[in-house]
């Protein structure tokens, strides 16, 4: 029992330091990652000593680290990169052993004993998402090419990484037989649950999920009991809970649902992983924190120069051209938070001492911090290098086209109204993505020859998704004034757009924020009933047969016709 | 640790399990979270403590959501009315929870906690149930909600003052300086340092929601330092942080997230509080039950007729309150935690909550029944009713339109309101009578017209008002199914000209014998299509065309 309700305050001090910090790093133009790292050090013993680890702060980052790989199998959606796999796999394949051997090498030479060597190969493999994301992101990057290749291959790299986190968890690494035996065992239980996740998500989870995919809240409960569940099993089988929460999320992924999940999941991972990071710092002691600084600052800058000319070989290889692989090789020359999280298992474990972990901390402070100016500019620096490399690259060689929405429509909401606008958009536009957050009519979007998201076009990566930043038209039939000015903030100038209002004060403040056209339902209705009104009371007769064609419209589209397209009226 | 994995674990399974089968029956998550707390509470007992300082985080992020929340001035207009029936419920209520509290032998402070639960109903409950209406902006919906805020507000203050170390005025009057201190510091954050926040984060999201937890933290921290409940910190947090949704919507999602999972953890936590019930604590829980689910309608009814409501809108608005309120139960367990409750009296009110919680959502469903039986019996008629919301038919009228729901649709139907439409009946030489709920509504239609009749669209006697019976035409202009079946049944010989909200619906109700019914959806869709066409062929026409309408919404805004 609790004496008293009051909240941890060595979690307040490192949320508002972490805020701050994240203030600053913003200001000199880093990734709000490398403030939540900062905070673990200023406030642990290398600065500050005024927050120690606490078992409430161990449990946060532990959670973090169950959410985090809960996210990204979430976001594991096999169709999204399917067009670039082979690529991807060869390149993350050949990467991930080119990179290892680099920081084995590397660390050989640096004179780290052998068992410091083979973990610090292993963690230091290159390409952070969070880095690469956030700075893609912000610079309207993330459909380009390039990008498309490193998250590709960054997904890939995951699951080898979460193979190898469960391996570290291994009781001992002493012999290679012990090692090979842990492996072994790691996978034939990996097979175990991957398997039942596999059957799962195959036969029981689509329906499962459609059954309460109206109910928002207890799908999002659903998806955390899941990943839970996984996650207390492998801990029963003495696997990493990382594990479970990955095949967790990956048998979630493939649900039309998972967009919208990762959305609701990654304020939660977020929130999770700040306390992870920042516990990464606590536990390091100045002495630990320095012990191998000139080693790290050396490792930083030969790592980074060896990565980048290893991957541009690499993507370069694969048929792409040399602007692709330089920029999707520059993006990626930072060591991968995952480096952090197998330091500090490692540590736990006792296969490390602190010093390492110290160590293994700022090279990926340095590498994270030098690679975002890199990432900033990117192809301005390919068009100075460009000179000297296209005589490498011969004249034919060409990028295959990459299916990205463009000067396409997007359609928010199904409803009748939009229904009925779908067909003339049809004839009007090659492409139509239709956003729709109603899992009633999943199937019915599911069959027809329009792009199909499901999700609430009030977050962030449905709306990405359906690419409205690079759309033509735009027909918004949500009454939701907020999701409608978020549509008009997202859409280009030059789109057009027509979005719904419920009351005439709200049409205004969509025309301001600069709608197009604003259909007031109430109003055209009234105006239409009004006419009726007077056709009526002028004469019964003659307004049954004006309204005729109508009524067999309303028993066309009523009577089973859903799915189908009717024309659209035609006085 | 892997306890207290496997009591999350347990936590979220057991509440996924049971929040599927709910969602069969829509019933709302709330007490099922403490049915589910209830059955897996034998099983995590050990990781308690841990799981309660996880349970914290959802104490503070719901009282911070609701903090969040709230836009000043959105339900302005009918404050005069719902203030005065907020009040008068709370008192009748509390007062007769406080003398039975002391009747059954409780002291003072547990008497007021009886009193407190009894009274005050669930703001997340009650709008989760209505939710329907508040998205129309149903008279009744605007209503309720305005009186959970009362609720939710004055819960604040209880919250504060019952957090005081000791019950002296002094005390007290601490507690108080205190907590209007830190209100204050709320709404000054506000006023003029988020947008600062908002400039400085140069608008990326993440950093904004990591201010917007940091602000919790820094309040709940202030609370703790001048010893003040910490749900008034968190309270007054959420009234730091601006909630424009446009600006800052991937913060709100991230505080929506993280409160529906915290708020999980705590519903949970409170149900494992909860031992294998003993004869006292289901007998304390059924005469809780018995307040909240009779008494509080009851008399809230009263006082919504008295406002000169219909008796379907004040039904309406009672039943929506028959739950107890989720800051009672924080109250119950802030106290539980001091030491100050009777365990049984906590127990009680836990499980009452959840019952009640449950069976609000039953009287919500089966409502128009529920008041049927009560207007048959008429007991309301002796209400005396502030008269203001006046009805007005000329004696004798006949061969008239009866025009239902006098909002945006009803007043373009009705015409004059734009130059674009005319006046449709007037042109005839025929009377128009109006019919609404909503008073805005019927103080309009006064404005125009000659007759009109405020009552409940649903109680026979407005239509007897109305004179329905000798009239040529019914006009609805609501797109909701229970009011276009009741004019259905009221009308049987008069041609009615309804809207539905979709084409199935349309087809039910021409079925039933609707004489034409309007899909607004369809018509709108229509016009669209003139406007796409033309938009996408035309250089100009789109342009021309948002001067045309901009003109137009001038005239529609009043």
């Amino acid at each position: 029992m609790v004496d008293a309700v009051s909240l941890a305050p060595e979690f307040a001090l490192i949320l508002v330091t972490a805020t701050v910090l994240g203030y600053i790093v913003r200001r000199i133009g880093q990734p709000v990652l490398i403030g939540h790292i900062a905070t673990g050090l200023v406030l642990g013993p290398v600065v500050l000593g005024v927050v120690t680890q606490t078992e409430l702060i161990e449990v946060m980052a532990e959670l973090g680290l169950g959410f985090l790989l809960f996210l990204i199998g979430l976001q594991m959606r096999i169709e999204e990169i399917r067009d670039i796999l082979g690529p991807i796999v060869n390149l993350t394949i050949l990467g991930t052993i080119a990179q290892t051997a680099l920081a084995l090498a590397v660390a050989w030479v640096l004179g780290f004993g052998p068992t410091e060597t083979l973990i610090i190969g292993l963690a230091s493999v290159f390409g952070a998402t969070p880095v690469i994301v956030k700075v893609l992101t912000d610079n309207d990057q993330f459909d380009t090419l390039p990008a498309r290749i490193d998250i590709g291959a960054l997904v890939l790299q995951n699951i080898y990484l979460v193979v190898l986190l469960t391996v570290l968890g291994a009781e001992s690494l002493s012999s290679p037989l012990e090692i090979a035996l842990s492996i072994g065992t790691v996978l034939v239980l990996m097979a175990v649950i991957g398997v039942f996740s596999y059957v799962s998500a195959r036969y029981v989870l689509p329906a499962f999920v459609a059954s309460i995919a109206d109910n928002r809240e207890a799908l999002f409960v659903v998806a955390i009991a899941w990943a839970f569940l996984f996650i207390a099993g492998s801990e029963r089988l003495d696997l990493s809970l990382e594990m479970g929460a990955f095949i967790a999320g990956i048998s979630l992924a493939q649900v039309p649902q998972s967009i919208e999940l990762s959305e609701w999941i990654s304020p939660i991972t977020d929130f999770f992983m700040l306390v992870f990071f920042a516990s990464i710092g606590l536990q390091l002691a100045p002495e630990h924190l320095l012990a191998y600084w000139r080693e790290a600052l050396v490792a930083s800058v030969v790592l980074m120069v060896a990565n980048f000319l290893v991957v541009l070989v690499l993507i370069y290889r694969e048929g792409f051209s040399m602007e692709t692989s330089f920029v999707g090789s520059l993006n990626m020359v930072q060591v991968s938070e995952f480096s952090l999280v197998l330091g500090a298992l490692a540590v736990a474990q006792g296969f490390i001492e602190p010093g390492i972990l110290g160590y293994l901390s700022l090279v990926a402070i340095v590498t994270m911090s030098l690679s975002t100016p890199l990432l900033n500019a990117n192809y301005d620096l390919y068009r100075r290098a460009e000179p000297y490399l296209s005589k490498l690259e011969p004249t034919d060689r060409r990028d295959a086209d990459i299916d990205i929405h463009r000067n396409h429509a997007v359609v928010v909401g199904h409803d009748e109204l939009t229904w009925w606008a779908l067909p003339m958009l049809a004839k009007r536009f090659d492409r139509i993505v239709v956003v729709d957050r109603n899992p009633a009519n999943i199937d019915e979007h599911e069959q027809a020859d329009y792009s199909f998201i499901y999700g609430d076009a009030k977050h962030g990566e449905i709306r990405k998704a359906a690419a409205i930043e690079r759309a033509a038209f735009v027909l918004s039939s949500s009454v939701q004034t907020e999701i409608n000015e978020i549509i008009l903030e997202d859409a280009p100038d030059s789109a057009m757009v027509f979005v719904e209002a419920d009351t005439p004060e709200n049409a205004a403040i969509l025309y301001d924020a600069g709608a197009d056209y604003v259909i007031l339902g109430d109003a055209l209705a009234g105006e239409r009933t009004n006419e009726y009104l007077k056709l009526y009371l002028y004469d019964r007769e003659f307004f049954t047969d004006i309204v005729r064609p109508r009524l067999a419209r309303i028993r066309e589209r009523a009577g089973g016709a859903h799915g189908k397209h009717g024309g659209v009226g035609d006085e | 640790m892997s306890d207290l994995i496997t009591a999350i674990a347990l936590i979220f399974g057991g509440a996924a399990l049971l929040l599927v089968v709910a969602d069969r029956f829509d019933l709302p998550a709330i007490p099922i979270y403490i049915l589910a707390g209830v059955i897996v509470g034998p099983f995590v007992v050990e990781t308690q403590t841990l799981a309660l300082e996880l349970a914290q985080w959802g104490i503070v992020f719901l009282a911070f959501v609701f903090g969040v929340r709230i836009e000043p001035g959105r339900l302005d207009a009918v404050a005069r009315d719902s203030y005065p029936i907020a009040l008068v419920q709370l008192v009748v209520v509390g007062a007769l929870g406080y003398a039975i509290g002391l009747g059954l032998g409780f002291g003072p402070l547990d008497a007021f906690y009886f009193a407190v639960a009894a009274a005050l109903s669930s703001s997340l409950v009650g709008l989760e149930l209505m939710e329907r209406d508040v998205r129309r902006n149903f008279i009744n919906a605007r209503l309720a909600e305005s009186i959970h805020f009362v609720q939710d507000v004055i819960a604040v203050v209880l919250l504060l003052l019952l957090g005081a170390a000791a019950f002296t005025p002094e005390a007290i009057q601490t507690q108080l300086a205190y907590g209007t201190l830190v209100l204050f510091g709320g709404v000054f954050v506000r006023r003029y340092l988020f947008s600062v926040f908002r400039q400085l984060s140069g608008g990326v999201e993440e950093l904004l929601l990591l201010t917007s937890l940091s602000t919790l933290m820094g309040f709940v921290a202030l609370a703790e330092l001048l010893g003040v409940s910490i749900v008034v910190g968190a309270f007054a947090a959420g009234l730091a942080v601006a909630s424009d949704f446009t600006e800052n919507a991937e913060m709100l999602n991230g505080i929506d997230s993280l409160t529906t999972f915290f708020a999980a953890i705590f519903f949970v936590s409170l149900g494992t509080l909860v031992a294998v019930p003993t004869t006292t604590v289901i007998a304390l829980a059924v005469v809780l039950f018995v307040l909240t689910v009779v008494i509080t309608p009851l008399a809230t009814i009263v006082m919504t007729l008295r406002e000169g409501y219909g008796t379907r809108t004040a039904s309406q608005v009672g039943f929506d309150l028959d739950q107890v309120s989720e800051l009672a139960l924080i109250i119950a367990i802030e106290a539980f935690v001091l030491g100050r409750i009777a365990p049984e009296l906590f127990e009680a009110i836990v499980l009452a909550g959840g019952a009640t919680m449950i069976s609000s959502s039953f009287t919500h469903r089966h409502h128009d029944r529920l008041w049927r039986a009560l207007i048959d019996r008429d007991r309301f008629r002796s209400i005396k009713t502030r008269d203001k919301h006046a009805s007005h038919v000329r004696e004798g009228i006949a061969d008239h339109v009866i025009l239902v729901g006098f909002g945006e649709q009803g007043r373009t139907t009705a015409g004059e309101e734009t130059e674009a439409v005319g006046d449709a009946c007037a042109d005839f030489g025929i009377e128009l009578a109006v019919i609404d709920n909503d008073p805005e509504a019927i103080a309009l239609a006064e404005t125009q017209y000659d007759n009109y009749v405020f009552g409940d669209i649903l109680d026979p006697r407005t239509w007897e008002q109305a004179n329905h019976e000798s009239a040529r035409l019914v006009v609805s202009t609501i797109a909701d199914r229970e009011i276009s079946e009741a004019v259905l049944d009221l009308t049987t010989d008069i041609d009615t000209m309804l809207t539905a909200a979709d084409s199935d619906a349309a087809l039910s109700l021409l079925e039933r014998g609707a004489f034409y019914v309007n899909v607004p959806d369809v018509l709108a869709a229509e016009q669209l299509a003139e406007y796409i066409e033309g938009s996408l062929s035309e250089a100009d026409y789109c342009d021309a065309l948002r001067e045309q309408n901009i003109s137009e919404l001038q005239n529609r805004i009043t």
